[in-house]
This record gives C-alpha cells, sequence and structure tokens, in this order.
C-alpha cells in the first residue's frame, strides 16, 4: 500500500483512540442496561418458543402425516399447515421424532458456577446480536440434517403460462418422485443412478427419456418438475462480489421461517465490434429472496429477480406447500415406461459417472494404495475417467493422460457431504520439466525434485495462513486448507484431495477419519 | 442471567476491551462506537454465564455491540434527515478532511477491517475473530478498502 495511505490511517487510529478513549470495568457496571437493550427483534423469544416442539409422525392404517406436538395444546399445528397423506407404499413406518433445529440467537450453553456481585437488578432482555446468514444456515443444516424424507407441493410461477404444480417426494439421497397429475411424470434413484421421465414433447405427444448413471444428482427433475432444490443450503456472501444480505424473522404459512434477501450487483458493459468491452452501461441487480422453514430447515420459497440495462427486469418463483414427512417413495416409483414406448437414452453417458462403484474399484483405478474417507459404501462412489490430449482438437490424437476422479457421497438427513479423490495418470509420451511421475500417476513438480509437492491439486504444504494439519487417520500430518466454509483441499503425493461438507467441523472430521486402502 | 466475578471481570476487559472498542469505533465513529462496545461489555458482565462459554466471545460482543449501533443509528437517522452516515455524521472527518468522508463511502466491513489492519496494525488473525470471518475475507475487504481509498482521495500508489 501507499506509504502516505498508511501514514494517515495510522494518524486516524491515533485520533479514533484518543476520542474513544478506554472503558473502564467501573464504567460498565455502573451501566444499567435501559430499554437500548431490548430484543432487536421483539417477538423473537415468543416466536421460537412456538418453534421449539418435536415433530413426530403420527401412524395410521393408511396414512402417515407429521403433526407438530408442542408444550401446550394450542401448537397442535400440521407442518405446512396441512394434514396432508404422505403416499407411502410402507404404511407401517414406526413413529419417529425429529428434533428441532437449535433456536438460532438464544444459548443452551450450560451456566457455570459465578458469584453474583452487588450490581443493581437487571431484568431487560439481552441486546441479542443480529442474525446472520452464516446463522441461519448453521440452523438450517442442524434441521435438514433430522429430515428423513417429506412429501410437498411445489409450484412455480413467473413462467410462460400458467404456473405449475407438481407433488413430489424425496429422500435423503436425493431420490425423487415426481408426478404432475396429468400423467407427466419424473424420477431419480440414487441406488441405480437411473434418471426417468414422462412427458410432453414438442409435438404434443407423450416422450420419454432415461438417463443412466447420474450420481446422488437429482437436478434434472428438480429443476425441469419442481423448480428448484428445497433442501439447498444457503450460502454465505461472496467475499469478492457486491453482495449485501439481510435476514428477518417471519411466518410462512403459520410456520415460524426466516427470510435470506441477498442482492448482488454486476456492472454492465457495451462491447466494441471487436467484443472488447468499452465503458460501463449500467449495473445488473440480481435480488434472491429465500424463506426458509425453521423446523424442518427446507427452503419454502425461492425467489429470483434481477434487472439489467439490456433486458428490463424479470422474476421467478418457486415454493413448496402442504409439506408432511415420510422416509419412503410411493408405489409408482421410479416409474415404468409403456410397452413399446420409444426412449431417448442420448443422454452423453461421459456426462455422467456410475454410482454404483465400491472402494475397491477406486483403488484399483488408481492403482496405488488410496486414502478412503469414512463411511464410504457402494452406491455412494463414483469414478469417473476422461482423456487428456496434447493438443487442442478434440480428441483426433492420442490421450498422452487420462484424468481420475472418485467422488464419495454421505448423507446425515438432507445434508450432503462429498470428497473428491483425483489424480492423473501419464498414458503416452514423456512429461514436461515441470511435472513428475509417481506410482504412474503425474504431478506437478515445480522444483523439479522428481516429488510431487508442488501446488497443483492442494496448497503448499506450509506456510499458508488458516492451515490446518491432519491429526489422525490415513491423511495424519498432512496439510490442509479452508476455502469457502466446509470445504478443505490438500495433495497427498500425486492425489488431490477436497472435501466438501456441509460445515467447517464436519470437514475437519472427515479429514481425520481417513482410512489407507492397500490395492489387492 | 448472572454477573461476572470481579477479578474474572476485569480480566476480561483489560483483555477483549481495546479490540472491542477499535472494532466498533472504527465501524461507527468513537461517539457511537464507544457506546456500543459499552453497551456490549455491560451485557456481558451481566450475562456472565453465556459469555464465559463463549469460544469468541469478542467476536460474539462485536455483534451485540452493532446491534447497538445500527438502533441507534435508525434512531439518528428519523431524529435528522441529514445525517444518513453514521461515520460522516459522527465527526471524524474533521480527523482528516479528505480521509474521513473517504471512509465513510467504504462498507461497514471493509472501513472496519482497514482501519484496524492497516490504522491500529492489528494482526489478521485478530481482526479476523473480532469480525467472525476468516482471514481471508478480513484480506478481501482490506485490499477493496484500499483500492476505493486510493482512487476516492486520488493517493498514488509507491510501492
Amino acid at each position: 500500500m501507499s506509504d502516505e495511505l498508511e501514514s494517515r490511517l495510522s494518524a486516524y487510529a491515533d485520533q479514533l483512540d484518543a476520542s474513544a478513549p478506554p472503558i473502564s470495568t467501573e464504567e460498565i457496571r455502573a451501566r444499567e442496561l435501559d430499554d437500548r437493550g431490548a430484543h432487536p427483534h421483539g417477538t423473537r423469544r415468543r416466536v421460537l418458543a412456538a418453534a421449539s416442539v418435536m415433530l413426530i409422525v403420527a401412524s395410521g392404517a393408511s396414512a402417515t402425516a407429521w403433526m407438530l406436538r408442542g408444550e401446550t395444546d394450542t401448537l397442535q399445528t400440521p407442518v405446512g399447515s396441512s394434514q396432508s397423506v404422505a403416499p407411502a407404499t410402507d404404511p407401517s413406518v414406526s413413529p419417529t421424532t425429529i428434533e428441532p433445529g437449535p433456536s438460532i440467537g438464544t444459548d443452551n450453553a450450560p451456566a457455570p458456577t459465578t458469584t453474583p456481585t452487588s450490581a443493581p437488578p437487571d431484568t431487560s432482555e439481552p441486546p441479542a446480536p443480529e442474525l446472520t446468514i452464516d446463522d441461519v444456515r448453521a440452523a438450517q443444516i442442524a434441521a435438514l440434517r433430522q429430515l428423513n424424507g417429506f412429501t410437498a407441493t411445489a409450484t412455480q410461477s413467473g413462467l410462460v403460462g400458467d404456473d405449475i404444480s407438481v407433488e413430489f417426494t424425496m429422500l435423503p439421497d436425493r431420490s425423487i418422485w415426481v408426478d404432475t397429475g396429468d400423467g407427466t411424470w419424473g424420477s431419480h434413484d440414487s441406488s441405480t443412478g437411473f434418471t426417468r421421465g414422462a412427458f410432453v414433447g414438442p409435438d404434443g405427444q407423450m416422450a420419454y427419456q432415461e438417463i443412466v448413471g447420474q450420481s446422488g444428482d437429482s437436478s434434472l427433475p428438480l429443476s425441469i418438475l419442481v423448480g428448484y432444490d428445497p433442501t439447498q443450503i444457503v450460502q454465505p456472501l461472496y467475499s469478492d462480489a457486491e453482495q449485501t444480505g439481510t435476514v428477518t424473522e417471519t411466518e410462512h404459512e403459520g410456520r415460524p421461517a426466516w427470510e435470506v434477501i441477498v442482492t448482488s450487483e454486476f456492472p454492465e458493459f457495451a462491447f466494441d465490434e471487436e467484443g472488447n468491452s468499452t465503458v460501463q452501461i449500467g449495473t445488473t441487480t440480481q435480488v434472491e429472496r429465500k424463506i426458509i422453514d425453521q423446523e424442518t430447515g427446507l427452503v419454502v420459497v425461492s425467489e429470483m429477480s434481477s434487472s439489467d440495462p439490456s433486458w428490463g427486469s424479470e422474476s421467478q418463483m418457486s415454493s413448496i406447500t402442504d409439506i408432511s414427512a415420510t422416509d419412503v417413495l410411493p408405489s409408482e416409483f421410479p416409474g415404468t415406461f409403456p410397452d413399446g414406448a420409444t426412449v431417448d437414452r442420448s443422454g452423453d453417458p461421459n456426462g455422467f459417472s456410475p454410482a454404483t462403484a465400491d472402494v475397491d474399484d477406486v483403488v484399483a483405478t488408481l492403482g496405488i494404495p488410496v486414502p478412503i474417507p469414512p463411511d464410504a459404501s457402494a452406491g455412494s462412489i463414483s469414478i469417473a475417467v476422461y482423456p487428456e490430449f496434447t493438443d487442442q482438437d478434440g480428441g483426433t490424437s492420442t490421450p498422452y493422460a487420462e484424468s481420475i476422479t472418485a467422488t464419495f457421497t454421505t448423507y446425515e438427513g438432507f445434508v450432503a457431504h462429498r470428497v473428491t479423490i483425483s489424480a492423473r495418470r501419464l498414458l503416452d509420451g514423456g512429461v514436461d520439466e515441470f511435472s513428475a511421475v509417481v506410482d504412474g500417476l503425474l504431478c506437478a513438480d515445480f522444483d523439479r525434485d522428481a516429488l510431487c509437492d508442488s501446488p497443483e491439486y492442494g496448497p503448499p504444504t506450509d506456510g499458508q495462513p488458516d492451515s490446518i494439519v491432519v491429526s489422525s487417520g490415513a491423511l495424519a500430518d498432512a496439510t490442509a486448507v479452508p476455502d469457502i466454509p466446509g470445504t478443505i483441499s490438500l495433495g497427498v503425493g500425486p492425489l488431490g484431495i477436497i472435501i466438501d461438507a456441509s460445515d467447517q467441523a464436519t470437514a475437519e472430521s472427515i479429514a481425520n477419519a481417513f482410512v489407507l486402502v492397500q490395492p489387492t | 442471567m448472572s454477573r461476572a466475578p470481579d477479578d474474572d471481570f476485569d480480566r476480561f476487559v483489560a483483555d477483549c476491551e481495546p479490540r472491542l472498542r477499535r472494532a466498533l469505533v472504527a465501524a461507527y465513529g468513537p461517539e457511537m462506537g464507544r457506546e456500543a462496545a459499552l453497551v456490549a461489555l455491560s451485557w456481558a458482565w451481566q450475562h456472565w454465564d453465556r459469555v464465559l462459554p463463549m469460544e469468541n466471545s469478542v467476536g460474539y460482543l462485536f455483534r451485540v455491540g452493532q446491534t447497538s449501533a445500527r438502533r441507534a443509528l435508525r434512531r439518528r437517522q428519523r431524529d435528522s434527515a441529514t445525517l444518513d452516515d453514521g461515520v460522516a455524521g459522527d465527526g471524524r472527518s474533521a480527523f482528516d478532511p479528505d480521509l474521513g468522508p473517504a471512509l465513510a463511502g467504504l462498507s461497514m466491513q471493509q472501513r472496519t477491517a482497514v482501519v484496524l489492519v492497516h490504522g491500529y496494525g492489528i494482526p489478521l488473525r485478530e481482526v479476523a475473530e473480532t469480525m467472525e470471518v476468516s482471514v481471508a475475507t478480513v484480506r478481501e475487504h482490506t485490499a477493496r478498502a484500499l483500492v476505493r481509498l486510493r482512487n476516492t482521495m486520488e493517493v498514488s500508489d509507491v510501492r
């Protein structure tokens, strides 16, 4: 930075100190909290008290519905304001209890032994900090961890034509069944990786499609038929974007909820004939509004609106109502195609990776001892192998290397944690002077010592701020660097490992529990 | 609710007060920031049982102070339509005729970060803890703040 600016900032800080002298303990004790110390959210305690109820499955001969049981009779309210019947194939679902998500801004820590002083009695509410997006994110994750499946009605508006409503059922592994009610449907079966759909084609006739090997990914039926993912976790604000975020307590269908509004601004530029940006012609403003049900953590309203100098304003909103809990999919799942129907199976098979690999497959594919994340099991592991070419002709030459990525997914309720292990194998030809080959796998070697110690896949091994040294398991002593909250990456020899968990503590817990598996 | 034992609280204030006060003063100006720090520390004294188990009590109290300051800011805006910025309206522009208004044009987080890091010379990690953000975020806020300050004040970048 400039010397001049730094010296002026330093002088400015000195002046601040002189204008705001230290606060003594006597001054603190003399201060009696008055109305200024009142709770910033006038009704927040009441609302949260109403939210402190248990969800209990009320089982019947043919119905399973979520009911709220509060501490008083007045809290007997159905989830989503409707006692809807879940289309379960197994009506004898045993009663299940879901603890509600934590109450933000309250402190459940045990009270330590303290000695009261002679200070005057204080009956005021604490000036609890205002809610932040990180607060909501943490509480939403806690709630989603306890949710084992649900049915709901999704409605999309702001599209061309009328609003669209569908019923759907979703389980934590992202298996989903969507019924539009007019003969069309969509499904994703995470146990097989099959995504299927029956829909009305451009010619007005029924059309059928099947995509195989889509691991743990319901995005297709979700985006097309539901409009959004109601289990999406609110994201922290990007530090490199012009974003602002607000959080308020609200109610949705009579249930406590948080409303999160994130406003982002992007500069819009005019371009000359050569495609170079010239002058800024305005700003695109994008407003994303989400309402999150406090009890379940589900995003019950997702609205996106934007305005820009070129296209004007547009808005689209999706919401879910009539939420009821179930942990089984309806009997129609995963859907069958009529006899003789033409099924489009042209989905690019390279675009998806099979979800049916197991740990031995991963180790065999990489050909070296591999640190494997905890709780890895068949059905949650996918392996993708792509060729790499030395030129940019799209693959007319012989690939000189192949990229290997193994993805491990585990679930806690609707909260997913993913670990990816990546490597590149040399297939043909030599390597450049800044690469090394170790156990047949390529890695960066900028210091040319024939070791995989350069930060191609992971961070430098030391000297990084915020670095975490893994303390146990197969990754013990490896250095990990946090990225966005819940994501850390590290390099182990020729392997690049990225742990993408819901939160930092979980990511570190996973990092400390890897197990080394040898090739057979 | 329980209040802190005197000795414990004295040590707590000695440790936390400078960081908390400076952060809130950087964000909201000397008058409003100091008052916010006083409210936050008073709350800590009266709710010692909540503060004691906290891993980052300074970060929590910073947010308590923010709540107090924002409320005061809203009250001030309501009372005087001409005061649309608590910082500029706090008399700080008298310190440095260019720097004060330029700082007032930054976001609260940018202003807090740059004053703490480059004004007070507080380590990034301590600033991050106080603001309850990552070190990378503090670095980002600081870098953006410096760019804006340079542009606003037309200070040349001498390396």
